[in-house]
């Protein structure tokens, strides 16, 4: 692609990045912020349930978790993948790397068991390894049948 | 100014969001040590705190939305950019099969027919004491003694014309009825069972209490967030509220709440009491 085309593309966004502001977000700030303030009075009304020091150290350890370490991972990948696949098997390796890291940090928890108790053996009795493994292998089938149309159809327009 | 105020009302959206997914998920899979309080009051306030801030992000993006969907954008209409990159469809449609694979692999836990395919399901409905999942054993409420000692009692007291104190014996003698219902708890597993026991009207009628009682259902349980759980009247005078002593032909177990336990329609299971041992009329 020319810096032009580069340049043009970044006007066509710019333009469709309306300006914030008008009444329109005054009253949704207002609104939203008054909601937000219950939130935040509830929780230190509930001081005894809800130990509103560490809801606060949580809160904002799983913020900078993700702006300091899972978006800049996920910009690395993408640059990984902006550099070394090709369309269109850029985008459907991306897709399958979003899929099985949600089902993976979703999964971590049970795979390592840490709410087993030898007193409740109902709660997670399966084997959580086996049963992401099994949704990992399904995701990657997926993404191998998008690769191999998508290249089929590439080479049939070509 | 409204930059300002936008970019700061982005800290709640992100940390609200991040703490909702992070503490519900890690509370279904039952790992309580990163949560130093109690998950449904903070949970339940934190989503005020959510909701809020999207509210203002909404009102924020509003012009940008309503131009993005008023005409067919490149990004909108395919899954792919000009570039390789995964566009903004791709990358919604990633995140609906993924929402959807975790669906399907976990909701079998409560959704019998998907019961196969719950790979990643927190409970398997079918595993468990008596056939039944258990969330709060004998051994973790404190009972194992309590609830064995020869000398039971269910007392029926408050607001009655005759206080009654019945044995196990007592209540056996007492006319039994027969309910299908499920536990169903709100960390989202359900499971079924038939279940045999005392009607708690007839307990209040042959107490002589009013139609129009209500009931507070006490447990033998020392201590406990849930160790009382109230009836209405309604609930209180429903045929299928039993004070159940077996489960599915057997006789309770203690996991199950063995000598009695309350077992009623429509209520979430951690408020269907084990090892009752008082019905207080109020």
């Amino acid at each position: 692609m020319s810096r032009s085309e580069d340049r043009s593309e970044a006007a066509d966004r710019g333009d469709r990045t309306r300006a914030t502001g008008g009444p329109v977000f005054w009253v949704g700030v207002v609104v939203g912020w008054a909601v937000i303030a219950i939130g935040i009075k509830g929780l230190l009304d509930d001081s005894v349930a809800t130990n509103p020091r560490a809801v606060g150290r949580l809160f904002i350890q799983t913020a900078l978790l993700h702006d300091l370490v899972l978006a800049p991972l996920v910009c690395g990948v993408g640059l990984l993948l902006a550099r070394f696949l090709r369309p269109p098997l850029r985008a459907i390796v991306g897709g399958g790397l979003i899929a099985s890291t949600i089902v993976s940090l979703y999964a971590f928890p049970f795979v390592r068991g840490y709410g087993r108790s030898p007193t409740m053996p109902s709660a997670l009795p399966l084997n959580y390894g086996r049963g992401l493994l099994i949704i990992l292998a399904v995701i990657w089938t997926v993404v191998a049948v998008l690769a191999l149309w998508a290249r089929r159809s590439v080479r049939s327009t070509t | 100014m409204t930059h300002a105020v936008e970019r700061i009302s982005l800290l709640p959206l992100v940390g609200g969001s991040l703490f909702m997914v992070f503490t519900g998920t890690i509370n279904v899979a039952r790992w309580y040590q990163p949560m130093p309080f109690f998950f449904t009051t903070a949970h339940y306030w934190a989503s005020y705190i959510v909701i809020g801030s999207l509210v203002v992000h909404v009102a924020a993006k509003l012009a940008t939305t309503r131009e993005a969907l008023s005409r067919r954008s490149p990004d909108l209409a395919v899954p792919a950019r000009a570039d390789g990159a995964l566009g903004r469809r791709g990358f919604i449609g990633a995140i609906a099969a993924t929402s959807l694979a975790l669906v399907v692999t976990t909701a079998g836990q409560t959704f019998r027919p998907l019961r196969r395919l719950g790979l990643l399901a927190p409970r398997d409905p079918d595993i468990g004491s008596q056939g039944i999942p258990v969330n709060r054993p004998a051994a973790d409420a404190g009972v194992i003694d309590l609830a064995r000692r020869p000398d039971f009692r269910l007392v029926v007291e408050g607001k009655v014309a005759r206080p009654l104190s019945l044995s196990l014996d007592d209540l056996r003698t007492m006319t039994q009825h027969q309910a299908t219902l499920p536990i169903t708890c709100v960390e989202g597993w359900s499971a079924s069972a038939t279940w045999r026991g005392v009607r708690v009207r007839d307990l209040l009628a042959a107490a002589g209490a009013s139609d129009e009682a209500s009931v507070r259902v006490e447990s033998i349980e020392p201590q406990g967030t849930y160790r009382t759980s109230n009836l209405n009247h309604l609930q209180a005078g429903d045929v299928d509220t039993l004070l159940a002593m077996e489960i599915d032909g057997e006789a309770l177990n203690l996991d199950h709440g063995y000598p009695c336990r309350l077992i009623a329609p429509n209520r979430p299971g951690v408020l269907q009491t084990k090892w009752v041992n008082k019905l207080v009329v109020t």
